[in-house]
C-alpha cells in the first residue's frame, strides 16, 4: 500500500511539503527558543534585512520566524485534535446509525441533520464565544462543527455492507450486534473516511486561522490566525506581516489536501472487492 | 452452403501484462466453427476458455497480447461485435443498462446496427420480446431489469444478442445464475432461435452435461491449453484425456446411481421439526406469501434436502431456522426446543448447536479477516479453545493446510473458501447445518470434492444436514430424504432414491426433466415456457 501511495505524484508533493511543517512545528522550541511573543529586535523590519531575523520582525518587534514555527505547532495540534474529535465522533454515530437502524437511526439522523443546519462556522463562533477563548474550546467547537460528514460517510458504507452475507455469518455464530458492528462491519468501512480525514484536517486549519483572526484564539498562544490579524494594521506598510503566515496556511492546507488524494490512490488499489 | 467456415481460430495464444510480469493465459488453442455449427469451450476456472472466448469477440483488456490467427473465411469483412456477433454474458443484472428500461435497450441495437428509426426500433423490439417469450405489452416495455425475474433478465439479453441478425451468437455461462428449470428454458430457447436463423453457436460452460444438451463438437481446455477436441458424442462416451475423464467422472447426473448409504441413526425426538410456518414479505398490494404452512422433519444425522425453483422459500425457510429472519407463525423446535421463542443470551448460547454455510462462498467471509481469525472467532464465542492449535485442527480436518490461516479470503481458491466455510460452521460442534445451495458456485471437481468432505463428515459426528439446492444431481449423491418446494409450500417429501424414481408432483418432475443429463441429448420439447 505503501508502494502505491509513493507512486502517486499528488501523494508524495503533499508529503515533502507537509514532513518541514510537521518537523518545523516538532522542532520549534529547538529551532527558536524562548517565547515567541518576547520583544527581541527592532520593530517593523524586514525580511531578508537582517541576519539575526530572517523574517523580519513586527509592530513589537517580535521575531516573525519564531511565531511563524510556534503558530505551525498551535495550528497543526489544534488541527490534528479537532479532526481526531470529529472522526472519531461520527465514526461512532455513523456505524451506530448505520448497523442498528429503525429508531435509533431516525433519531441520530434528525440530530446529525440538526447539526448540518448550522453553517459550521457559525456555530464555532458561537461556541468560543459561550466558552470563552482557549486551545481546548477552540478544539471542541470544531470537532462540533465538523463530525457529521463523517458520520454520513460512514452510516453510508455501513448501510451497505449491513445486508452482506458475512454479516448474517457473524449472528449465526452468536456475535453481539455492537461487536459486529465496531470490530467486524467498521473495519471494511474505513477507506472512504480514512479520504475524508484529509478534508476534514485541512477544514480545521481554516477554521482555526478564521477564529484566531477574529481575537477569538487562545490568547496566550500565538497561531497563524492571529500573525494575520495583527498585521493588519501595518497591512500597506508591512504587508509580509500578514503575507508571510498567510502563504504558511495555503501550503500546508495544499500540502494536507495533496496527501489526501495519495491516500485516496493507496486505498483505491488496496480496496478488495468482495 | 459453401465450404467455408465461419470461424477459425489458430494457435492462440493470450498473455496478460501485471504489473511487469507476464501471464501466460491461453496456449495453442486452435479450434473451427462452421456456419451454423455449435461449439463448446469447457473447462474449469483458470482453463483459459473465457479468454479465448473473448480473444475471439474482441474484449480483451488494454494489457492482453493476443498472437495467432483469428479469421472468419465466411464473412466479405470483418466481424462487428453487435451486428455479426452477438454475445449473452453470464449474469444478466450486470450485463444490462440497469437505468434503461428493457425496450430503450433492445432498440439502440437496431438504431445503432440496422439504421432503424425509433418507431421502426420499436416495432422490431416487439416481434424479438414475442420471440423470445416475454409479451410484448407496452408495461413490458417500460420495465427496468431490476423489475424482472433472472430468467426473464436473460431473455432480454438474449433478444438484444439477436437483435440485428448475427452469423454467431457467444454464449457465456449463460444459465450459471439460473436455477435448473429456467436454465433448461433458456437453453430450450437459444437451441430455438440458433437453429431457426441459421446461427452459429459458441458456448462457454463448465457443464458438460449442458454442453451436451446443446453442442456439436467440444473442446475442453485446462490450463490454457487444448485438453481434448471432438464431438461432444465422443467426449462424453469415450473420452480419451486422463483430464476429461476425470471431469466426466466427477460430473453429477441424476440419473447416475450411487452407492447406497447407510441409514441415518435416528433418535427419539427429531434434530428439527417446523411446523406451520408462514411468512410474508413486503406490505400491501405488493406484499408475496413466501412460506404457506410449512413443515418439516430432519432426524439425528440425516440429511434432508430442500430443493425447489427460485422463488420456492427455500432460503427464507433457512433463515427462519437460523433465526435470522422472524417468522410470522408456526413453530420451530431443535432436540424439542421451541427455538423461535428464545431471546437474547439463551438464544446466543443455543446457536452453538445449529450453524449454516452460506451461498456465496466469499460474501459470506469478511474480507479483511485473515482465514485463522474467522476460525478463531466461533470458538472464542463459545468458550471453546481459540489458539492457533485449534484454528490449525479445523483447518486439517477440512482438508486445507494450516499456513493458509495468514492469508485473507480473496487470496485462496472459491473451493478452498468454501472449506473454510465448512470449517467455520463445524467449529461449535453443532448437531445441526444449514447448508445453502453450497456448491452451486464451485467447479465440477471441486464440487464432488466438497460433497465428499459433507459426507465424511457427518459420517463421523452424526451430524444432521439440511440441505438446499435446486439441483437434483447433487441432491441425489448427498441428501437421504428429499422435500420438494414450490410456491411456498412442500408438495413432495420422501427418500430420495424413491423420489426420483416415480415423482409424483408436477414439480418435481419439471425440475428432473430440466436436469441436464450425460447420456442423452436434451428432451426439449418437454420444457415449459
Amino acid at each position: 500500500m505503501w508502494r502505491r501511495f509513493v507512486s502517486s505524484r499528488e501523494g508524495m508533493v503533499g508529503l515533502c511539503l507537509l514532513l518541514p511543517i510537521i518537523l518545523a512545528a516538532l522542532l520549534a522550541p529547538l529551532l527558536s527558543p524562548g517565547d515567541p511573543q518576547a520583544m527581541v529586535g527592532p520593530a517593523l523590519l524586514k525580511p531578508f534585512a537582517d541576519a539575526a531575523f530572517p523574517l523580519g520582525t513586527d509592530r513589537l518587534g517580535r521575531s516573525v520566524l519564531a511565531a511563524l514555527l510556534h503558530g505551525a505547532s498551535a495550528s497543526l495540534i489544534v488541527a490534528a485534535a479537532a479532526a481526531t474529535g470529529a472522526l472519531g465522533l461520527g465514526t461512532v454515530i455513523g456505524t451506530v446509525a448505520g448497523f442498528a437502524g429503525g429508531r435509533t437511526d431516525e433519531a441520530l439522523m434528525r440530530l446529525t441533520e440538526a447539526f448540518q443546519a448550522v453553517p459550521g462556522f457559525i456555530l464555532a463562533l458561537a461556541l468560543v464565544s459561550v466558552l470563552g477563548p482557549s486551545l481546548g474550546s477552540v478544539v471542541l467547537a470544531i470537532t462540533l462543527s465538523s463530525w457529521t460528514g463523517p458520520a454520513r460517510v460512514v452510516r453510508a458504507e455501513i448501510l451497505s455492507l449491513r445486508g452482506r452475507d458475512f454479516v448474517d455469518a457473524y449472528r449465526v455464530l452468536g456475535m453481539r450486534p455492537m461487536q459486529i458492528a465496531f470490530r467486524q462491519v467498521l473495519p471494511n468501512a474505513l477507506p472512504p473516511v480514512i479520504t475524508l480525514a484529509a478534508v476534514v484536517v485541512a477544514a480545521a486549519i481554516l477554521v482555526e486561522a478564521a477564529l484566531s483572526f477574529l481575537g477569538l484564539g487562545d490568547p496566550n498562544r500565538i497561531t497563524w490566525g492571529r500573525m494575520i490579524a495583527e498585521g493588519r494594521a501595518v497591512l500597506r506598510t508591512a504587508p509580509f506581516l500578514s503575507a508571510i503566515p498567510g502563504i504558511a496556511i495555503i501550503v500546508t492546507v495544499l500540502a494536507v489536501n495533496l496527501v489526501g488524494e495519495g491516500i485516496n490512490e493507496a486505498l483505491a488499489g488496496k480496496r478488495v472487492a468482495a | 452452403m459453401s465450404g467455408l467456415d465461419l470461424l477459425q481460430v489458430q494457435q492462440l495464444a493470450v498473455d496478460f501484462a501485471d504489473a511487469g510480469q507476464t501471464v501466460a493465459a491461453v496456449r495453442d488453442v486452435g479450434f473451427s466453427l462452421a456456419p451454423g455449427g455449435r461449439l463448446a469451450l469447457l473447462g474449469e476456472t483458470g482453463s483459459g476458455k473465457s479468454v479465448s472466448m473473448m480473444a475471439v469477440a474482441g474484449l480483451l483488456p488494454e494489457n492482453a497480447r493476443v498472437r495467432g490467427s483469428i479469421r472468419w473465411p465466411a464473412l466479405a469483412r470483418p466481424p462487428q461485435l453487435g451486428r455479426d456477433v452477438g454475445m449473452v454474458f453470464q449474469d444478466p443484472m450486470s450485463s444490462l443498462n440497469p437505468v434503461l428500461s428493457i425496450g430503450e435497450q433492445i432498440a439502440e441495437v437496431g438504431m445503432t446496427h440496422l439504421g432503424h428509426d425509433r418507431p421502426q426500433a420499436l416495432q422490431h423490439v416487439r416481434s424479438l420480446l414475442e420471440r423470445v417469450g416475454i409479451e410484448a405489452t407496452d408495461s413490458r416495455l417500460a420495465a427496468y431489469p431490476h423489475q424482472l425475474s433472472g430468467g426473464q433478465r436473460q431473455r432480454v439479453a438474449i433478444a438484444m444478442a439477436i437483435a440485428a441478425g448475427p452469423k454467431l451468437l457467444i454464449a457465456d455461462e449463460p444459465t450459471t445464475a439460473l436455477d435448473t428449470i429456467v436454465q433448461a428454458q433458456i437453453m430450450a430457447l437459444i437451441d430455438t432461435l440458433v437453429r431457426d436463423a441459421g446461427m452459429a453457436l459458441l458456448l462457454v460452460t463448465h457443464d458438460i452435461a449442458l454442453a451436451r444438451s446443446i453442442a456439436q463438437h467440444g473442446v475442453v481446455l485446462r490450463h490454457g491449453t487444448v485438453v481434448e477436441q471432438a464431438s461432444m458424442d465422443a467426449i462424453v462416451s469415450r473420452p480419451a484425456h486422463p483430464y476429461t475423464q476425470s471431469l466426466i467422472a466427477a460430473s453429477l447426473d441424476v440419473d447416475r446411481p450411487v452407492p447406497a448409504r447407510a441409514a441415518a441413526p435416528g433418535g427419539p425426538v427429531p434434530l428439527l421439526a417446523a411446523r406451520g410456518l408462514h411468512k410474508t414479505l413486503g406490505q400491501g398490494s405488493a406484499a408475496l406469501q413466501v412460506l404457506r404452512g410449512v413443515g418439516i422433519d430432519l432426524a439425528v444425522g440425516e440429511t434432508l434436502a430442500l430443493v425447489g425453483g427460485s422463488g420456492a422459500g427455500k432460503t427464507t425457510l433457512a433463515r427462519i431456522v437460523m433465526r435470522l429472519t422472524e417468522a410470522d407463525a408456526g413453530a420451530v423446535s431443535l432436540d424439542g426446543v421451541d427455538l423461535l421463542a428464545l431471546r437474547g443470551e439463551p438464544l446466543r448460547l443455543a446457536r452453538q448447536r445449529f450453524q449454516m454455510v452460506f451461498q456465496d462462498p466469499l460474501g459470506a467471509l469478511n474480507p479483511r479477516a485473515s482465514i485463522g481469525r474467522l476460525l478463531a472467532d466461533p470458538l472464542r464465542l463459545h468458550g471453546f479453545d481459540h489458539g492457533a492449535a485449534a484454528v490449525e485442527v479445523l483447518l486439517r480436518r477440512v482438508g486445507l493446510d494450516p499456513a493458509l490461516a495468514q492469508r485473507r479470503p480473496h487470496e485462496v481458491s472459491g473451493g478452498q473458501r468454501q472449506r473454510v466455510n465448512i470449517a467455520r460452521a463445524l467449529a461449535t460442534r453443532p448437531a445441526l447445518l444449514v447448508l445453502d445451495e453450497p456448491v452451486s458456485s464451485l467447479d465440477v471437481s471441486v464440487r464432488a470434492q466438497i460433497l465428499e468432505l459433507l459426507r465424511s463428515i457427518q459420517q463421523e459426528t452424526g451430524i444432521g444436514y439440511l440441505f438446499i439446492s435446486h439441483d437434483l444431481a447433487v441432491v441425489r449423491t448427498i441428501a437421504d430424504r428429499v422435500a420438494v418446494m414450490a410456491d411456498g409450500q412442500i408438495v413432495e417429501t420422501g427418500p430420495t432414491a424413491e423420489v426420483i424414481a416415480n415423482p409424483q408432483h408436477a414439480m418435481t418432475k419439471a425440475l428432473l426433466l430440466a436436469a441436464p443429463r450425460l447420456g442423452r441429448q436434451f428432451a426439449f420439447e418437454g420444457v415449459p415456457q
